[in-house]
Formats: C-alpha cells, structure tokens, sequence
C-alpha cells in the first residue's frame, strides 16, 4: 500500500510509540497487528478508539492515522 | 377435612413453584433466572472456569476491557470460550480511576461486545480498590445519560447508594467487603439500611463474598443477587463451591420471601405445655 520513502510519522499504539507511514489506514495497522479486519470472527469482540474516541467497526476503513494520534485496541479478558 | 387438608397442601404447592418460576431477576430491560452473577478471572484454567460456571446455573458472566495484547495474543478469545457456554457477557471497567476512563472503557465495551450492560467501577487507589464516590457518581451519570444499562459497584454506603440509583442506575452493587478479600459481608446493617431506602432498583451484594453463608446472608437480606469471583475462582475445589453458591443463593432467597420469625431474646417453647406431665 505504502512504499518505504513514504515520510514516517510517530504513533501511540495501546501505550507503546511505532511509527508509521503517513496517512496509514487504520485497517492496515490492525493487520499489522494480526486482527483481521475483514474477518468477522476476528474482528468480532475488538474495539478500536482513536485519540480516545471510540470508532465504529463501520468506519474503520475509512480512518487514516495522523502524527501523534493515540489508537486503543481493546478486547474482553478474564475480569470480575 | 383431611381432603381440605390435602388439597390446601397442594394449592399451597402448586403456588409456591409459580412463585419461584416467576421470580425473575430483571435488570433494565434485561431478565435472568438466575441470581448469582459471576466473574470469570483466577481460575486455574479455562476448563475448570467453564465447569465451574455451569455449577452456579449463572447467565451472566463479567469481564474485563484490556489492551490487546500485541506482542502475545491471546491463543483462544476469552469472548468466544463464555459464548459457547450460552452466557451473556457484563463488561467491567475495572482498574479504572477516573470518571474519563471508565466512560472511554464503557464505549469501547458497547462496540467490542455488543450490549448495553455495564458494571461500573471507578476505585480509588490499588490497596482497598474501594469505590472513589466522585468520580464514580459523576461517570454513571455520563453512562445513563448515554443509554447504558449500569449496574454500579459501589461502598456500604447509603447515601451514595441512594444517589446512584437517583441517578438512573438499573442495578446498585454495594460491596460486602473488599475485592478478593472473602471477609464476607461486614456491615450487615448498612446493607440493611441501603435495602429498606432502595426499593424499586434491584441490589447485588459484589465483592467480598468468602463462602455460602455470606451468599445467604445477602439474599436474607433482601438482596436480589450476588455477583462472585474469587471464592469460586480460588477455592480448592472451585466448581464444588460454585455448586454452593448455586444452592445459598436459591436458599437464601427463599427464605427472605418466607419471611423470617423475629428474634426474641428469651426462650420460646414450641412444645405446648398443656397435658403434660406432672405439677
């Protein structure tokens, strides 16, 4: 999608810096992280906020990442 | 007359199992049958959780929102284990400390999971993980407004009780003691208190249960559940203590709608002492 001379920007992943291409999809990046966005089963039971706004699995697709942006991925854990 | 008997014995029967089977625990526009909630964290492994589960005859289970874990994913989804047992999930905000955090960990629940159900944590520090009243009162507030379905956790504290169910709570969940503590429920007559204020919201005693008794202290109460983790999780023998639970809960709750004799500091002979022998 992106060659390597695309100018690189820095983002927060679940609390930890990466970087990234600029306007990196966010679907890219959840591949990247092994979720499947495409995959229902999945995707199914992740949740994804950017810049602690919740985004909707509808919209995922059409999100691109920005210097600096914080992006949340979440799922269900052993809890009480 | 010994028909009249008979019969009067049946009807009574025939009225108390109808009573039983209408004695729906309902939460919002949610309704369970069961009245124990249970929590699915610290067992000694996912089978044993699963049993254990099935023990209690619980049909809603908590979990909590984490980070996925980028470096180490997880081999089988926590989700799909419970969801495959039939269950309803209730996520938590638990290990949140601010109204801003648990409202961020809320919307992100909805969207994962799939529900409007919520249990609703805000601690104030990590060493009693009790309730911080601000932050939690100002977030359920927010959750409501929002068209959540929260089911608060929150002290032995009536006033604080009394203002979240004010605020629209579906479910008050005032604690017995500590988180993982099993000292059990150690104000009774607060608990007492926050029951005889809070009529028209259901209360679920969360936190603190050790063992069966306390489970049917809280149905005797008048409590309409109770939500337990770790004295099931952490027993020797988990699933034969989440049988337990399953017998105080339907125990406890019987007996609060039979309706228990005032205590009575002196004896009271149940024998009559008319015909007997001797002066």
């Amino acid at each position: 999608m992106s060659s390597s001379t695309d100018p690189s920007i820095p983002v927060t992943v679940n609390g930890d810096g990466r970087t990234v291409p600029e306007d990196y999809p966010l679907t890219e990046l959840l591949r990247d992280l092994e979720i499947d966005p495409d995959n229902e089963d999945e995707a199914a039971g992740v949740a994804v906020a950017l810049n602690e706004s919740v985004v909707r699995r509808q919209d995922w697709e059409d999100v691109r990442l920005a210097e600096e942006d914080s992006i949340e991925i979440i799922q269900a854990q052993p809890g009480g | 007359m010994l028909n009249g008997l008979i019969m009067s014995d049946v009807t009574h029967a025939n009225g108390a199992v109808a009573n039983e089977a209408d004695d729906a625990l309902v939460i919002g526009n949610h309704s369970f049958s069961s009245r124990i909630l249970v929590g699915t964290s610290r067992y000694p492994n996912p089978q044993v959780m699963l049993d254990a589960l099935e023990a209690t005859g619980t049909e809603l289970v908590t979990v909590a929102i984490r980070r996925v874990n980028i470096e180490n994913p997880a081999p089988e989804s926590h989700l799909d284990l419970l969801r495959r047992g039939g269950y309803e999930v209730l996520p938590n905000t638990a290990g949140c400390y601010t109204a801003r955090e648990a409202v961020l960990t809320a919307r992100l629940a909805r969207e994962a999971l799939g529900t409007d159900l919520l249990k609703l944590e805000v601690i104030g520090d990590d060493e009693t993980l009790m309730p911080d009243v601000e932050q939690l009162l100002d977030a359920a507030k927010t959750l409501v407004d929002d068209g959540f379905t929260v089911l608060a956790y929150a002290n032995d504290d009536p006033i604080t009780c009394r203002k979240l169910a004010d605020l629209g709570c579906a479910a008050v969940m005032p604690l017995g003691s500590p988180i993982g503590s099993g000292m059990g429920i150690v104000n009774p007559y607060n608990l007492r208190i926050i029951r005889e204020m809070i009529e028209d919201t259901p209360l679920i005693v969360d936190a603190g249960i050790g063992t069966a008794s306390d489970a049917v202290t809280a149905m005797e109460l008048g409590y309409d559940g109770i939500l337990v983790n770790t004295a099931i999780a952490q027993a020797q023998h988990p699933v034969d203590m989440g049988r337990a639970m399953r017998k105080a809960v339907e125990a406890g709750r019987s007996a609060h709608r039979a309706g228990r004799i005032p205590r009575r500091l002196y004896a009271e002979a149940s024998s009559s002492m008319e015909g007997r022998i001797g002066t």
